[in-house]
């Protein structure tokens, strides 16, 4: 894994590395053990969690708001005497959107900071580049992108309902529904494109749909209109754009240039009142589409939407849009609940991470997103419930309920 | 046809981009020998000082443009005015280094100023597209195009007519010559700084509205530029321009007829059989960055 591998030039000196890190090693399980070993979580006053979210760089739309959301809630729990009476002790880290960085803020924060668990990152390629250094460590980790990892690390969790079902089945389902017989595809390189790229390939291979060609381009690029004129050229009538963050205002830009109104559906984390606020100038006429969740048009849910469900969705909105002013989003629903299940899991099983993987797959936990039901074999844990949203050009009401499935079928294979 | 005819206009609208950051590079290359490695960073701050004049403090566009070239003009005459000359050994690696650490402490300063998402700006002209025969461009990238060819023309009779540029080019021929007719290299050197930066400033708040700018985006503008004075050849004008639009060229085509993933790896790995090939780039005018 990129960040982890020995440099070739320090084999020469491993032996001397290993005996030096013994040394250091039996000297910190000694400090441990004269400690009680007890620090891991901190005291039994204080819950400790560990942040590493994308402040900065390409996801930083979605790690912004992230980290104002879990900041908003920690600030409001201890002001009221703390999560069921401990206070929450906060430690943030940038991973600037850079999966080598995240691996090694991640290293430090855990050595440094000795978190009950991690909260992070926003996207999949800093996930996935954290979650060995989690897993060695036997720390939780919860990520709150898509992110599926098939259940070989008990630590490690993802806070989006099932990867297919969002990205394919809602998709799949939304694009039927318009009456769509061929579309395309463009993404990022990186591994959150990659996995895009790996869902619509489900998609059309699920639904029978013509496929006009799939674009990739490294995150890096600029102008896209090259590959967009490809899929123009090969009859597209949809897109699914694999990107999130910046890279949805370079092919949206690049749609500009071309004056080519088609409609474009894009993934859950592009899904943020930040995007809608990057792109307000920049909407086809055929509209910008996504899987939304009930948050966001927490006050235009349909009468036959489930009932608590709703009510969850209501009572996050009501803090974080009515009290606190900010729009309906997303992310911000994904934080809040990965916050709350992390606390209530270290209140009532401790910060041992055994003692909580334990607890996380043997209780419910209600959401403002979902109802999660986490598992041996799949932490992921939720179902989606079937909303499209439209993405607005009025940032205070950046999203329009766009479409409803409450019997979506199943298109993944899965 | 007329995707090929689309795959021309983008690379070139993208090369113009390219050449103009190039222009930048090359100024301080041909009066210093300096390779700045935070003249990426000059486009950034451009960029990003025009959106955040207009979009936080509602500037007329035209003044925050103004203001943004400056900024980023004065900032590059501060770094070797106020960095570069002080370091004791004025060795090419010692400045180049110093140079590399300029540009981190301005992304982070950037970062810390602008935050960290991508802002950006509208243009001066309109942003609906034209669309010529079935081919579609910008009205910005027009602007930019036509702002490119006024640069390299203004250069080249700024560096043949006037006093000025000709005591610059002087002070790059025979430093110790200069000094006897009294030009002083280390303030002529100081001035090529100032006109990368304003070259530099200008590229930023021609992209801001077509791509947008944030604290990290200068570093990939300023490689490609980079990019694009070798493909020239460094050290000439003419040559950066025509390096910048063969290497959007390049980009476009690669990205329309080959698979696009790839597009990155076609145009570095011509880059590399460019330097091993025509180390003095293209054209076969440029100087060679490193002698054996």
């Amino acid at each position: 894994m990129k960040g982890t591998a020995m440099p070739r030039y320090l084999r020469a000196k491993h032996r001397t590395v290993v005996a030096g890190l013994t040394a250091v090693a039996a000297a910190a399980a000694l400090t441990a053990c004269g400690s009680g070993g007890s620090s891991a979580g901190g005291s039994t006053s204080d819950i400790k969690l560990g942040v590493v979210l994308s402040q900065t760089g390409a996801q930083s739309s979605l790690g912004a708001t992230e980290l104002k959301t879990i900041q908003a809630f920690v600030d409001q729990y201890n002001k009221q005497g703390g999560y069921k009476g401990r206070q929450i002790d906060l430690k943030v880290s940038d991973d600037q959107s850079d999966p080598a960085h995240a691996v090694d803020v991640t290293r430090a924060m855990l050595q440094s900071f000795h978190p009950a668990a991690v909260i992070g990152s926003s996207s999949t390629a800093t996930c996935y580049a954290m979650e060995p250094v989690t897993e060695a460590a036997k720390v939780v980790q919860y990520c709150i992108s898509g992110a599926p990892l098939a259940p070989r690390d008990p630590y490690y969790f993802s806070a989006l309902g099932q990867t297919d079902r969002v990205l394919v089945d809602t998709a799949a389902t939304w694009m039927l529904d318009k009456k769509f017989t061929k579309v395309g595809f463009i993404g990022t390189s990186d591994a959150s494109g990659q996995l895009y790229q790996t869902e619509y390939g489900k998609l059309i291979q699920g639904t029978g749909l013509q496929d006009a060609g799939q674009q990739v381009y490294s995150p890096s690029t600029t102008d896209v209109t090259a590959q967009l004129t490809r899929l123009r050229s090969a009859g597209a009538q949809a897109l699914y754009l694999g990107t999130s963050g910046s890279g949805v205002v370079t092919t949206l830009t690049g749609l500009k240039q071309l004056g080519w109104n088609v409609p474009v559906y894009v993934g859950e984390g592009s899904v943020s009142s930040l995007t809608v606020k990057a792109i307000s100038g920049l909407l086809p006429e055929a509209g910008v589409y996504g899987p939304g969740e009930a948050p966001e048009v927490f006050d235009q849910l349909p009468s036959n939407f489930p009932a608590g469900s709703a009510t969850a969705a209501k009572q996050f909105a009501k803090t974080w849009v009515t009290d606190l002013g900010n729009p309906p989003d997303w992310d911000a629903a994904a934080a809040y609940d990965t916050l709350n299940i992390l606390l209530e899991t270290v209140a009532a099983a401790g910060p041992e991470a055994d003692k909580m993987v334990s607890y996380m797959t043997s209780h419910q936990f209600t959401g403002s997103l979902f109802t999660y039901k986490f598992t041996d074999v799949d932490h992921r844990g939720s179902d989606y419930l079937g909303l499209v949203v439209r993405f607005t050009s009025n940032p205070a009401a950046p999203f329009k309920l766009d479409a409803f499935y409450p019997d979506m079928k199943t298109y993944s294979g899965s | 046809m007329n995707d090929f005819m689309q795959f021309t206009i983008g690379g070139l609208a993208i090369g113009a981009v390219y050449s103009l950051v190039a222009l930048g590079w090359t100024i301080v290359i041909d009066v210093s020998g300096i390779v700045n490695l935070a003249q990426g960073e000059m486009v950034m701050i451009g960029g990003l000082t025009t959106a955040y004049l207009v979009g936080e403090h509602h500037w007329p566009l035209a003044l925050a443009m103004v203001v943004a070239i400056l900024a980023s003009g004065v900032v590059s005459g501060l770094l070797d005015w106020g960095v570069l000359r002080r370091i004791p050994s004025q060795r090419p690696t010692s400045l180049i280094l110093g140079t590399i650490g300029a540009s981190l402490l301005l992304r982070e300063v950037a970062r810390l100023a602008f935050g960290s998402d991508t802002l950006y700006a509208n243009s001066l002209v309109s942003s609906s597209p034209l669309h010529l025969g079935g081919v579609s461009v910008l009205p910005q990238q027009v602007l930019l195009a036509g702002v490119l060819i006024v640069v390299a023309g203004g250069l080249a009779v700024f560096f043949r007519a006037t006093r000025m540029g000709r005591a610059m080019q002087a002070s790059v021929q025979s430093a110790i010559g200069a000094r006897v007719v009294g030009i002083n290299p280390a303030n002529m050197r100081t001035l090529a700084f100032i006109g990368s930066g304003l070259l530099g400033g200008l590229a930023g708040v021609l992209v801001v509205p077509l791509f947008g700018m944030s604290w990290d985006s200068g570093t990939m503008l300023g490689l490609n530029g980079f990019v694009a004075a070798v493909f020239g050849g460094v050290g000439s004008y003419p040559a950066a321009v025509v390096g910048g639009l063969l290497l959007g060229l390049i980009h476009g085509y690669s990205a329309g007829y080959l698979p696009t993933a790839y597009t990155d790896v076609i145009t570095l790995s011509l880059l590399i059989v460019l330097l091993l090939a025509r180390p003095s780039g293209l054209s076969g005018r440029g100087r060679e960055l490193v002698r054996a």
